[in-house]
């Protein structure tokens, strides 16, 4: 017995069938037994449906009047299906975001002025670029006089130059860009990030880099064009952090920030490195306008360390610059910096990338007493 | 089945704004659905809420009404579709007895099952409880069928489905029902004292 023929006997018993399959059903009827047996079943259960209760509506009238009154009202309530209002609702949701986004970063861009910019950035790559070449032959840099026009032509530090978690000036990541590729040019082994030549590379040479790095960097700071491009890369890295280190924790610092690719004696690279970078005797030769203690605040960064981190590089290479207290040592800014990976993850999506664009803007203080640096 | 021309001119009222209009055009159907609804929920305060909604829809909707089926038919449509959305969100579980009760209907009797009138409560009582057990497609083919007396084509225009389709889907519902409740049917009926 086909499966098409018991079809047919619910459609015969509910009179759905056609002249000719009604023939054919009750010949089958009349040759099966079990088909008719089938039937049988299937008119028995069809009975029982007749025992049914049948519900009535309470106040029928009353639910039609209400069912009007509710359709007339401005916003009539219409259950929907689970899950639409949800999607309705993230969507919009996201979309205000995203347009509140696009609405500061253009209100943050309207100030500036895009000739400017543009002159900036043609004067950076025309001036700073060849220069690290000049400064990078070890017997032409001269680490004093470099140093100290770094500390004497330290410019206004711009406004909201944010401390920690905040903006990124456009400029300070160009900047850091031109160390880096200067500092490359001149220990190509060394990593992507800005940052000390490798402890391995324990070498005039490299020594010469670091510094030749730092005098460009003074340079561009002291260019006021190049203050606005300054201002214009906050806008584009992620995150940007201050830090002020002495010139004795300098090379510590890149340390962490660009760890060695290889580990030769560390001891002595490290030492070569701050000798190589601390001149405290240059700044004491210096004679500012404007007292220390104010250029200090004022100043803008010494160096600016450029990275793309992802997340948990990140929170990493925080809690190392936390252990070591180039930020603020209590336990609440330590538990920020690992509660914000999180953050650091939503950031990363927004952007659609694989990894952020960090800044480090570093501050070199000052020595306050030549005789420990002596001993250093 | 056509709009009749008193169901035409009923719409042409209540989409001028007529209240009393949209009342007349349910009336006819509005106690049927109910039924309905309470056989595909199982519910009859669910049954309440939806027939509402559905209402509130019909009357909502109405200008998008183009009168391809009958009004019964589109009625119908959105009252089941809300049902088995409510179902799927709900899938409450009330037993006839306590839908009796809340409906005003004396509960059912079971202490002497040879009593004709007992067993054919059984019986019914069964078959509420398989029918709510079935599957959704099969279980709203079988009630637009048996409950509401529908054609193939209404149902299969009700539900958006083909004619194949809904015959196929009520003979499987049928034998799931029949599975389950012949063999104490066929008890009842030799232990009935009308058999």
């Amino acid at each position: 017995m086909s499966k098409i023929n018991e079809e047919l006997i619910s459609a015969y018993l509910d009179h759905e069938v056609s002249t000719e399959e009604r023939e054919l059903v009750e010949a089958a009827l009349a040759r099966d037994p079990n088909l008719q047996k089938l039937k049988d079943e299937l008119e028995l259960l069809r009975e029982g449906f007749d025992l049914l209760p049948v519900y009535h509506a309470h106040d029928l009238e009353d639910v039609l009047q209400q069912a009007v009154g509710q359709a007339r009202t401005p916003q009539p309530e219409v259950k929907r299906p689970a899950g639409t209002n949800h999607r309705k609702i993230w969507f919009t949701a996201c979309a205000s975001l995203a347009a509140c986004l696009l609405v500061m970063i253009t209100l943050l861009k309207l100030p500036r002025d895009t000739k400017e910019e543009q002159l900036a950035l043609a004067e950076d790559s025309s001036g700073l670029s060849p220069e690290p070449h000049t400064n990078f032959q070890p017997e032409l840099f001269s680490a004093e006089s470099d140093l100290a026009d770094g500390a004497v032509e330290a410019a206004e530090a711009p406004e909201g130059m944010a401390g920690g978690f905040g903006g990124v000036n456009n400029a300070e990541v160009l900047e850091a860009e031109t160390l880096s590729s200067a500092l490359h040019r001149s220990a190509p082994e060394n990593s992507p990030a800005l940052g000390a030549p490798p402890r391995a590379a324990n070498s005039a040479h490299q020594r010469a880099a670091v510094q030749g790095g730092l005098a460009a960097q003074s340079r561009f700071n002291a260019d006021p064009n190049q203050a606005k491009l300054v201002e214009r890369s906050r806008l584009e890295a992620d995150q940007v952090f201050n830090i002020s280190v002495s010139r004795n924790e300098l090379s510590r610092l890149f340390d962490i920030l660009d760890p060695p690719v290889v580990a030769d004696a560390p001891e002595k690279n490290s030492d070569d490195l701050e000798s190589a970078t601390i001149q405290p005797k240059s700044l004491d030769n210096v004679a500012p306008s404007v007292p220390l203690q104010e250029k200090q605040a004022k100043s803008r960064p010494d160096v600016t360390f450029a990275v793309n981190q992802t997340p948990d590089e990140l929170v990493s290479l925080l809690g190392k610059l936390q252990a070591k207290q180039y930020f603020a040592d209590n336990d609440d800014k330590r538990n920020e910096y690992v509660e914000a990976k999180d953050r650091y993850t939503d950031l990363l999506k927004r952007k659609m990338a694989d990894k952020l664009r960090v800044l480090f803007l570093i501050t070199i203080e000052p020595a306050k007493e030549p005789a420990e640096q002596q001993e250093d | 089945m056509a709009v009749s021309q008193n169901e035409q001119e009923l719409i042409r009222s209540i989409l001028a704004g007529s209240s009393e209009a949209f009342e007349q055009l349910i009336s006819p159907y509005g106690d049927r659905l109910f039924n309905t609804l309470v056989h595909i929920l199982r519910n009859a305060e669910a049954a309440e809420d939806v027939l509402q909604d559905a209402l509130i829809q019909a009357y909502v909707k109405l200008e998008t009404y183009q009168g391809r089926s009958s009004f019964y038919t589109w009625l119908y449509r959105i009252a089941v579709n809300l049902a088995f959305s409510h179902r799927r969100r709900e899938h409450p579980m009330i037993s006839m007895d306590s839908q009796k009760s809340a409906l005003g209907e004396e509960p059912v009797s079971t202490v002497d099952p040879v009593d004709a009138a007992s067993l054919r409560a059984e019986r019914a009582e069964l078959l509420h409880a398989a029918i709510g057990e079935l599957p959704d497609e099969f279980r709203a083919v079988i009630i637009l069928r048996e409950i509401e007396g529908c054609d193939y084509k209404t149902i299969g225009d009700i539900l958006d489905i083909s004619q194949g389709t809904v015959r196929s889907r009520i003979h499987r519902g049928r034998l799931q029902l029949r599975e389950k409740l012949i063999p104490l049917f066929k008890l009842f009926k030799q232990n009935s004292p009308m058999s």
